[in-house]
């Protein structure tokens, strides 16, 4: 079977590079508890106020020599710039540090009350004059970014369980997992529902998509990219949920308490007519066919999605 | 877990979704003065060290009294100041939308009222709960996170200064350019007087040239030379 991938991305009319290295060193909590990393996820947890995150960006000088023209070449008047940004506390800052040699080191100090949810992390080197006169094929004013790294996420928050959706949603490297067969490794999201709470989680290694599926935003393109990206993943979850659920309740009964809960919603969607008592011995009769009661899943469930809405916000944003 | 209300209406709470349901169009026309513990209470969560609303109060039923219903231009630069002022919350526990959602539904919307006149019940049903700076967001959240993110300091001059035009205020509030402090300092500095055109063309502009340029790394000053000579770019094109 193929795949698409669709992906939007912006050119920039002049030499670019995509892949600066950006490596947090070290993160350390005023209260000097120790914190989580998973790929390029930070989780700070509960109860600190401040923390100090120390980090390392490198550009070869190779590279460096291609970003600008060539009576820069010998000392690029570049630096690294570091963003940090929350959507949901609306925060915005950056700090520039400069190279020496390829690399640049510095930290940035953040506070917990002034963060919320997940705030994103960026590395970017930026111009620091213009060139002298012009060449076509290089950035030339102060501030113009020609490299960019891979977000950070720091994790602020954790996650609250979606009442909507029965599980937790979370981020985490599936390239660091090695639960996970090499070859999905690259997936994009897995559900792990053998929990009390099912987790669904979300491959942090693909950080640009991380970042825009961690965005809190209501408005504009990105945000309605987010939905419909949901949108294709829960479609693909709640089947497996139900699945899941009615195997046990068929079987041997509920194995987790969300089972009670995702099968009472299914059955009555799948069987409005049917009494409440008889829904769930037909639905075992029906396990015998699982295509046709996939089926009647993903008709049950589409009715119930917002899928043809946001997909015509999108285009409507776009 | 949810926590119970003590003392209702003395307090800061916040008002869950599912108080959605008492945002209607008897409250936002004034039929109907003001939701009823009973109605609100099933809706409503405590938080924790909850400020004290009167000093809040005070200063609302000062701007209403100083003020004519529906004059923009006077209500907001005052309300902004007020309120922040008498909640100086953290931008961690302003960025709960239930926070600003129970002070218009359930605490005083006689404030919404006060600001705006009900035109059109979808516009206004969004002036009590929807999040954001833009124009149609909640009325208080909307006031406080401008008020925020334009003061400097203990000085609400910049707020003022940003809230003297409608037009102004929405060309700069409805850009997440504006989460970067340098540059709304700048834009208070640089285009309070502009007409508004040259106001959206400056901005759109400026905008433009942030899709190659983080505005992060650019500070107040940069900002204020790049926006001058994009007024001055702006006035010409306008003037032929």
């Amino acid at each position: 079977m193929s795949t698409t991938t669709t992906r939007r991305d912006r050119f920039l009319p002049y030499a670019y590079h995509r892949a600066l290295e950006f490596e947090i060193d070290a993160c350390t909590r005023d209260d000097a508890t120790s914190i989580e990393q998973d790929g390029r996820v930070l989780r700070l947890g509960d109860a600190w106020r401040s923390a100090e995150l120390s980090f390392t960006a490198r550009l070869p000088v190779g590279t460096r020599a291609k970003l600008v023209p060539a009576p820069d070449r010998d000392s690029p008047p570049l630096a690294v710039l570091v963003t940090l940004r929350c959507e949901t506390t609306r925060v915005r800052r950056g700090q520039v540090f400069a190279f020496t040699d390829e690399t640049a080191t510095g930290a940035m100090r953040i506070r917990r009350d002034e963060l919320a949810g997940t705030a994103e992390l960026m590395a970017w080197v930026v111009r620091t004059k213009p060139t002298a006169r012009r060449h076509a094929g290089y950035a030339q004013g102060a501030g113009l970014r020609v490299a960019q790294s891979p977000a950070w996420l720091v994790e602020i928050d954790r996650p609250a369980p979606s009442g909507a959706h029965g599980f937790e949603v979370l981020f985490k490297s599936f390239a660091s997992d090695p639960a996970i067969p090499a070859r999905e490794r690259g997936n994009l999201y897995r559900l792990d529902s053998a929990q009390v709470v099912p987790v669904l989680w979300l491959n942090a290694d693909h950080t640009e998509v991380a970042a825009m599926l961690a965005t809190e935003g209501t408005r504009g393109a990105r945000a309605r990219l987010r939905d419909v990206t949901f949108e294709r993943i829960l479609a693909a979850v709640r089947v497996q949920l139900v699945l899941r659920a009615a195997a046990h309740a068929a079987a041997d009964g509920p194995v987790y308490p969300w089972e009670t809960l995702v099968l009472d919603d299914a059955l009555e969607r799948l069987y409005p007519a049917v009494a409440t008592t008889a829904r769930l011995a037909r639905m075992r009769d029906e396990l015998a066919d699982p295509a046709e009661l996939v089926a009647r899943l993903d008709d049950v469930f589409q009715a119930q999605e917002r899928t043809a809405e946001v997909l015509r916000k999108l285009l409507e944003d776009s | 877990m949810n926590r119970p209300l003590e003392r209702p209406g003395r307090v800061l709470a916040r008002l869950a979704a599912s108080g959605r349901r008492l945002v209607t169009a008897e409250l936002s026309s004034g039929a109907l003065e003001r939701w009823s513990p009973d109605a609100y209470r099933d809706h409503v969560e405590a938080i924790e060290h909850a400020p004290d609303l009167a000093p809040l109060d005070a200063a609302l039923d000062g701007v209403i009294a100083t003020t004519t219903p529906f004059d923009a231009t006077a209500i907001d630069a005052e309300l902004a100041c007020a309120l922040h002022r008498a909640l100086p919350l953290s931008r961690r526990i302003a960025a709960d939308w239930g926070l600003w959602r129970y002070l218009a539904v359930v605490h005083r919307p006689d404030v919404v009222r006060h600001r705006w006149e009900l035109r059109s019940w979808t516009t206004m049903r969004d002036r009590f709960w929807r999040g954001g700076t833009r124009p149609d967001s909640n009325v208080f959240g909307r006031l406080w996170w401008i008020a925020e993110l334009s003061r400097r300091g203990d000085d609400f001059g910049p707020v003022r200064r940003l809230l003297a035009s409608q037009s102004l205020a929405n060309a700069v509030f409805v850009r997440r350019l504006s989460d970067h402090a340098p540059f709304v300092q700048a834009c208070a500095r640089v285009l309070t007087d502009q007409p508004s055109v040259v106001v959206e063309r400056v901005l759109a502009r400026f905008n433009m040239l942030c899709s190659t340029m983080p505005v992060e790394g650019r500070g107040e000053e940069q900002i204020v030379d790049a926006l001058e000579k994009l007024v001055e770019e702006a006035a010409v094109a306008w003037s032929t």
